[in-house]
């Protein structure tokens, strides 16, 4: 039994429709979840089934229809500091600011979160000192997605709602930044809800897995059984890869 | 650095050559033409009038008039105009009311409103700034407006998560945001302010008592002096010019070019 003192992210019966041609589209249906305080979840599903609805809920930039989200027992309704949503899209960071003045942008924003002598941590541990004064344009891919998670991190979040964030990427620099998230994840031990379309990159990344179906419910919902250093080419990570296919194409063909 | 010397350097030379091009026809025309001195003087005739106009006459004090009433009628103009962007993004109602009063005055020329201008503010500087300012404010809200509404919506999601204030969003995000368009609408603002000034001057006479370039160009016309005409208008192409390529060239430069995001 889980002690609802480690429970950070609370979810009760969340529901959520779009209006599409005159019809109402239900996304969520008294959708329920529960999340631990320092977590880092997965969650696959197919398209249309929910899972970016679920994210900005979260992060409250959309309301639901019915149904909480808490935040350490809290009832939250408007966005704050404190839940950073990342979407895929590259141009959430500034064009007008340099990687540096991006990066600041939270902690300028308010009276400093996080000090401001941790700016020039932040780029290093990003990789990018050398291109603190360089504009996003100059980016390659790979940068602008250290700098939007630098910058996620200068305002010290609670939670990070990561929607696919490093969905438009060739499979090297995925695994790069994969590595980078998980030693910031090590390191600052935030909670992380992770939403992709990328098994290996589920099973990667998160401590926890969650499968939602196409009409918005939680299917499967596990702790990932494998060990730190299993990596993608052992059979047990394959066992795990064949599990979650399976679940996600059946889903699909229904 | 080099790269982007080398640019302007290059483009100051194209618009050399051309001009050169163009003066060179000018004056192939006036030697094989029979025309009279009246109606197409020659560049040289006309050189010597610009230089007469700054010697013998106030030309350097009348562009100094028309510079500083085309400024005034352009800053109240943009400050005008960014209240309205303020008060379009701010509510529907406010929206649909900076709307609809763009949709009413955009269309009306500025020339249109002289004579009840004239009722109104006589036929004063005030007057001209007023028309500097009718011409500069619908333009300019079409473009800001166009600008805020192409703000990339990830934007506004990160400024949202941060709390960010209406004031904070409004200065850290909509206008750098929509900067691209605002620069457009600056350009077109200053040439419509350029024009409604010139041709104001010319109806409303010498206002601070010299009047500014286009009340040269008109009393040039009072005493037939076609080569003064010709040196006026000189004055207010080379002053168009120089704002396009230099003001707005430097500004382009160091903000839109830098950050990516020229349109």
């Amino acid at each position: 039994m889980k002690q609802s003192s480690d429970i950070l992210l609370s979810l009760k019966n969340i529901s959520k429709s779009y209006n599409c041609a005159d019809s109402d589209l239900s996304v969520l249906n008294n959708f329920s979840l529960k999340i631990d305080r320092g977590e880092f979840v997965s969650i696959l599903g197919p398209s249309g089934c929910g899972k970016s609805t679920l994210l900005k809920i979260c992060s409250s930039m959309i309301q639901q229809e019915s149904g909480t989200v808490k935040i350490s027992g809290q009832i939250v309704n408007s966005p704050d500091k404190s839940r950073v949503l990342m979407l895929q899209d590259d141009n959430q960071l500034f064009p007008w600011l340099t990687v540096e003045k991006n990066i600041a942008f939270p902690t300028n924003s308010f009276d400093s979160i996080r000090r401001e002598s941790d700016l020039p941590n932040l780029l290093e541990m990003a990789g990018l000192s050398n291109y603190s004064d360089y504009y996003p344009h100059q980016l390659s891919g790979g940068m602008k997605k250290r700098t939007a998670l630098a910058r996620a991190l200068a305002g010290d979040p609670e939670i990070l709602l990561m929607d696919e964030p490093f969905g438009s990427l060739d499979p090297k620099i995925k695994i790069k930044l994969q590595d980078f998230l998980l030693e910031i994840w090590g390191k600052y031990g935030m909670t992380v809800l992770f939403v992709t379309h990328d098994i290996n990159e589920a099973i990667r990344l998160g401590q926890r897995i969650i499968i939602m179906s196409d009409s918005g419910d939680i299917v499967c919902d596990e702790k990932k059984s494998l060990s730190e250093k299993s990596t993608l080419y052992e059979d047990v990570f394959f066992k795990l890869y064949r599990k979650y296919y399976s679940l996600l194409t059946g889903i699909g063909h229904q | 650095m080099k790269y982007l010397s080398n640019r302007i350097l290059n483009k100051i030379f194209e618009r050399f050559m051309w001009i050169g091009l163009l003066v060179l026809i000018w004056i192939i025309a006036v030697l094989l033409g029979d025309f009279s001195p009246l109606i197409l003087p020659s560049p040289y005739k006309v050189l010597q009038a610009l230089l007469k106009g700054f010697t013998e006459g106030i030309l350097g004090k009348q562009i100094l008039i028309s510079i500083v009433l085309v400024f005034a009628g352009m800053s109240i103009g943009t400050l005008i105009a960014l209240a309205f962007l303020f008060l379009a993004v701010s509510s529907r109602m406010g929206d649909s009311l900076v709307t609809t009063l763009t949709a009413v005055f955009h269309p009306l020329a500025g020339i249109a409103l002289l004579p009840v201008v004239i009722l109104w503010f006589g036929t004063g500087a005030l007057s001209i700034i007023f028309i500097i300012i009718h011409s500069v404010v619908w333009p300019m809200v079409t473009n800001l407006l166009m600008g805020y509404r192409s703000i990339p919506e990830p934007y506004k999601i990160v400024g949202r998560n941060y709390q960010l204030s209406s004031f904070k969003m409004f200065f850290n995000i909509t206008l750098p945001g929509s900067f691209p368009y605002i620069l457009a609408g600056l350009k077109i603002s200053w040439a419509r302010a350029w024009r409604a000034l010139i041709s104001a001057e010319m109806i409303f006479g010498a206002v601070f008592g010299s009047g500014g370039v286009g009340w040269f160009i008109f009393s040039k016309r009072v005493f037939m002096d076609t080569p003064g005409m010709f040196a006026g208008i000189v004055v207010v192409i080379i002053i168009g010019v120089l704002i396009e390529d230099f003001v707005f060239g430097v500004i382009e430069s160091r903000t839109v070019r830098r950050w990516g995001m020229s349109l």
